[in-house]
C-alpha cells in the first residue's frame, strides 16, 4: 500500500476541500494508491466531506493527513494551513492539488520534475485554455492580463490550482488573501521573492460540476478589486 | 433672548441629546467605552444642543470657513464624518476577519486528525 518510489519520494500534496463530499474520495484514494502523501484541508464544509476523507484515511493511514477549519475561511487560508502542515511533516516538494477531480494524478510528477531537476523553485501547471468552456476561458484570460498588469508577471495560467514548490520556496510564500485571489497572490509572491518560476502544461478534466466552481466572471471581478486595493497598501 | 421663539425641534434636540448622553454615560460606567469616546460623543451632542438653540452659530462657523450657508458646512462635516466612520469600520472588520482566520488555522494545525484519536 505504501509504495514509495522515485516519483513520490519527498512529495507532499496539499488538497483544499470545501463541500467536496461527492468528488474527493476517488481523487485522494487514487493519489494514495500511487504512494503520494497528502494533507487534506477541510475548509469548514457543510456536507460530510470530513467523514468521507476520514474513511479514506482508514484505508490509507500512511498517506492521508487531515486538518479541519471549524469555519469556512476560503481557498487562500486552506492552502496556507495545508502548506504549514506539509512543511511540518518535512515535505520536500509541496504540490497544491484541487480536490474536485479536475487535475490528472499523472501530472503530479510532471510539475515536480522541474523542482527535482533544480530548474525551478516553483511550478505552475498551465491548463490549455482552448480546452476550457467559453466563459471560463474568458475569465481566466482576463485574470492573466490583470496579473500581468498588477504583478508584472507573465504566466500562461495565473489561476491554476495545480502548483508545486520546493519546501524553501513554500516557506517564503506568504499568503494573505483568504479567497480565490490567492492564485494571483502566489504569483506575486513568487516574483517578489525572486523564485524561479516554471510552467508545465497539464491536462484538465472538466465535468458539469467543476464548471460551476473556480474562476468565473463574478470571482474575476472580485479578484480585480482586491488587486486594485492591494496597490494602495 | 434666545428663548423668545422656541420651536418644537429645539426641544426634540435637547431631549435626544440628554438621552444620548445618558446612554453614553451608562456605557462608560459599565466600562463598555473609553473616557475619550465618552467625551467626544458628549461634545458632539452638546454642540448639537448649541446649534439647536442658536442656529445662527452655524452661519458664523460657515463664514469663518468660507461657506455661504450654515447648513452647507453641517452637510460637509456630516458626510466627511460618515466616510471616515465607514473607513474605520471596514478596516476593523478586515482586521477581525484576518484574526479569526488566523485563529481557525492555528486550531486546525494543532488538532491534526490522527487515527489514534478515534480509538
Amino acid at each position: 500500500m505504501n509504495n514509495i518510489n522515485e516519483d513520490t519520494r519527498g512529495v507532499f500534496l496539499v488538497i483544499p476541500a470545501f463541500n467536496e463530499a461527492t468528488r474527493i474520495q476517488p481523487v485522494i484514494e487514487e493519489i494514495s494508491k500511487r504512494g503520494y502523501k497528502m494533507v487534506v484541508v477541510n475548509d469548514g464544509s457543510h456536507d460530510n466531506t470530513l467523514e468521507v476523507v476520514r474513511s479514506s484515511q482508514r484505508k490509507y493511514p500512511n498517506n492521508i493527513y487531515i486538518v479541519s477549519h471549524v469555519l469556512n475561511c476560503g481557498l487562500g487560508a486552506a492552502l496556507k494551513t495545508g502548506i504549514d502542515v506539509a512543511l511540518k511533516h518535512n515535505g520536500k516538494y509541496i504540490v497544491t492539488f484541487d480536490g474536485d477531480g479536475q487535475h490528472a494524478v499523472d501530472d503530479i510528477k510532471n510539475v515536480v520534475k522541474p523542482l527535482k531537476d533544480n530548474k525551478a523553485d516553483a511550478v505552475i501547471g498551465a491548463r490549455p485554455f482552448e480546452d476550457m468552456p467559453g466563459s471560463k476561458n474568458f475569465a481566466n484570460t482576463v485574470m492573466n492580463i490583470l496579473t500581468r498588469i498588477f504583478y508584472r508577471t507573465n504566466v500562461r495560467d495565473s489561476q491554476s490550482g495545480l502548483r508545486a514548490f520546493t519546501s524553501s520556496a513554500a516557506s517564503k510564500i506568504d499568503i494573505i488573501s483568504p479567497g480565490y485571489g490567492v492564485s494571483s497572490e502566489i504569483i506575486k509572491e513568487i516574483s517578489d521573492n525572486n523564485l524561479t518560476l516554471g510552467e508545465v502544461t497539464i491536462t484538465t478534466i472538466y465535468d458539469d460540476e467543476t464548471q460551476n466552481k473556480g474562476t468565473n466572471a463574478k470571482v474575476g471581478i472580485r479578484i480585480m478589486f482586491k488587486m486594485i486595493m492591494d496597490l494602495f497598501k | 433672548m434666545i428663548f423668545d421663539n422656541v420651536y418644537l425641534y429645539q426641544f426634540l434636540v435637547i431631549i435626544i441629546a440628554v438621552i444620548a448622553i445618558y446612554l453614553m454615560y451608562t456605557r462608560f460606567k459599565g466600562r463598555h467605552t473609553s473616557l475619550a469616546t465618552f467625551i467626544i460623543w458628549d461634545l458632539i451632542w452638546l454642540f448639537m444642543v448649541v446649534i439647536g438653540f442658536y442656529p445662527p452659530i452655524t452661519d458664523l462657523i460657515a463664514k469663518f470657513f468660507g461657506f455661504n450657508r450654515g447648513l452647507d458646512i453641517v452637510f460637509v462635516i456630516a458626510i466627511g464624518l460618515l466616510i471616515y466612520l465607514i473607513f474605520r469600520l471596514s478596516d476593523r472588520i478586515e482586521k477581525q476577519d484576518k484574526q479569526i482566520t488566523k485563529l481557525i488555522r492555528l486550531i486546525a494545525i494543532n488538532n491534526e486528525e490522527n487515527l489514534e484519536d478515534e480509538k
